[in-house]
């Protein structure tokens, strides 16, 4: 199997000896004794098949030089088709992470002078749709082009698609082994989002300049990511209903399920920016719940340990 | 001449190397009943073949059988024969046999035949058929083979 240039460069050499040793053999005996190329010629045949398989292989998977591919599986993606709304999304989701990550990562965001100068982020974090590749959906994309850096590690946007794809091999180990955050969940969610029937797995394949990553998203990375930004575990007690107030100053907000008592809940400083995301919008919350004296059966939590959004548009009450 | 010392990568260091069969079980041959010496005995067996057959020539090997791998499964090898071998082939099929490609796979290697008056041919003189493994695929370093009189 052929994986880089230099292999490339190898096994076209080595088809080309082979095939003129064969052509020097056909000819030898074309006259002389014809009825022993067919025995002699079938060890070079077979290993001229087997080259130009690898080295079809090999450029099939890489449309264009781009440092970026993105290969698309699944029942559902036939060979060289695909739904205009799933290359959209999936296009907008690796740009919406790149960024999330490159805000992350990479620095501050961009003001309105750099973005005039081409060198803010959403600049630096552009991805450009280079070719897709017959036979297969592949996209191969090049960032955007950015500002040179002395050392390639200030390298904005290589650093970002390396982190995402980090995070994303993280999350294929476990939800333990995810050193991201939250801003990076979803990010990622955006392309893990797209990993469902009919998409088996997603695979992103970064290489340039010596820099080599590679990281399958699929249904388990969504479920993972989704358990991480506050999806409840199998039989796990959770308070649903619409969140209705925040107080900032002694970090608690209210939940008020149907038909049911307002529940007030203590949160942590880090989940502050999502929660105020989403307010007046119906959520599902799971966390320590502590019984309180009165009103009787009503009950408290003391620590919100995850919560998800149920319902992206706020409910009306 | 000893066969040189591996590599760090595990191949032998660049060029062709001489060395006669003796030489190649003694160095690549393994240890009695391990998958290096089946190996071993189907090459040793191969030959003996050859060379009841009258077949002249030049042996140049390769793959992983003469590579620091454990157990190499199979050898490759780019058999330059004399030309008479031609006349003995198309009077002795079991001859023929010897360098036929799906038999040699069944057997568990793999056989290229070349005559070695072609080498001189203008059309491969821009690459040597006897270098054509002389390069790990995947390094793209020159690496060593063995060659092997019949």
């Amino acid at each position: 199997m052929i994986s880089s240039p230099s292999e490339l460069e190898v096994a076209l050499g080595q088809l080309d000896t082979f095939q003129a040793m064969l052509e020097t053999m056909r000819q030898r005996l074309a006259s002389s004794r014809p009825s022993l190329f067919p025995q002699l010629a079938e060890g070079y045949l077979a290993r001229i098949r087997a080259l130009e398989a690898d080295v079809i292989a090999y450029l099939r998977e890489r449309p264009a030089a781009a440092p970026l591919t993105v290969r698309i599986a699944g029942p559902e993606i036939h060979a060289g088709t695909i739904r205009a709304t799933l290359a959209v999304q999936l296009i907008g989701g690796l740009q919406s992470a790149l960024y999330q990550l490159g805000g992350l990562y990479g620095g501050q965001p961009e003001a309105a002078t750099q973005e005039r100068e081409g060198t803010g982020l959403r600049a630096l974090l552009g991805l450009n749709l280079v070719a897709t590749a017959p036979g297969s959906f592949i996209l191969a994309m090049d960032l955007a082009p950015r500002q040179l850096k002395l050392f390639q590690e200030y390298d904005t946007a290589a650093e970002a698609l390396t982190k995402l794809i980090d995070h994303i091999n993280e999350l294929q180990q476990s939800p333990d082994a995810f050193t991201g955050q939250r801003p990076a969940l979803r990010g990622i969610k955006k392309i893990s989002a797209l990993a469902k029937r009919g998409v088996e797995v997603i695979t992103l394949k970064y290489e340039e300049e010596g820099r080599h990553a590679q990281a399958d998203v699929t249904s388990l990375v969504n479920e993972r990511v989704e358990f991480l930004l506050g999806g409840p575990t199998a039989g796990e007690r959770t308070v649903v209903g619409q969140l209705i107030e925040i107080n900032i100053e002694d970090n608690s907000c209210v939940v008020h399920p149907d038909n049911e008592h307002r529940v007030t809940c203590d949160y942590e400083e880090s989940l502050e920016d999502d929660l105020i995301a989403a307010l007046k919008k119906r959520i599902e919350m799971a966390g320590q719940f502590v019984s309180v004296e009165r009103p009787q059966g009503h009950y408290r939590i003391t620590r919100i340990e995850r919560f998800r959004v149920l319902d992206e548009e706020p409910t009306a009450g | 001449m000893a066969i040189p010392q591996f590599r760090d990568d595990g191949w032998l260091p660049q060029g062709h190397h001489a060395a006669s069969i003796d030489q190649v079980e003694a160095r690549f041959g393994g240890d009695p009943g391990s998958p290096r010496a089946t190996v071993m005995n189907k090459l040793k067996a191969w030959t003996g073949a050859l060379r009841d057959k009258g077949v002249r020539g030049l042996l140049v090997l390769d793959g992983s059988f003469i590579s620091s791998k454990r157990n190499p499964g199979d050898f490759d090898v780019l058999l330059i024969y004399d030309d008479e071998f031609e006349q003995i082939m198309e009077a002795d099929a079991e001859a023929a046999s010897l360098i036929d490609y799906a038999t040699c796979k069944g057997h568990g290697f793999d056989v290229l035949a070349y005559a070695r008056s072609s080498l001189d041919a203008p059309r491969v003189l821009l690459a040597n058929p006897l270098e054509v493994w002389d390069v790990d695929g995947t390094t793209k370093t020159k690496k060593g083979v063995l060659e092997v009189q019949l």
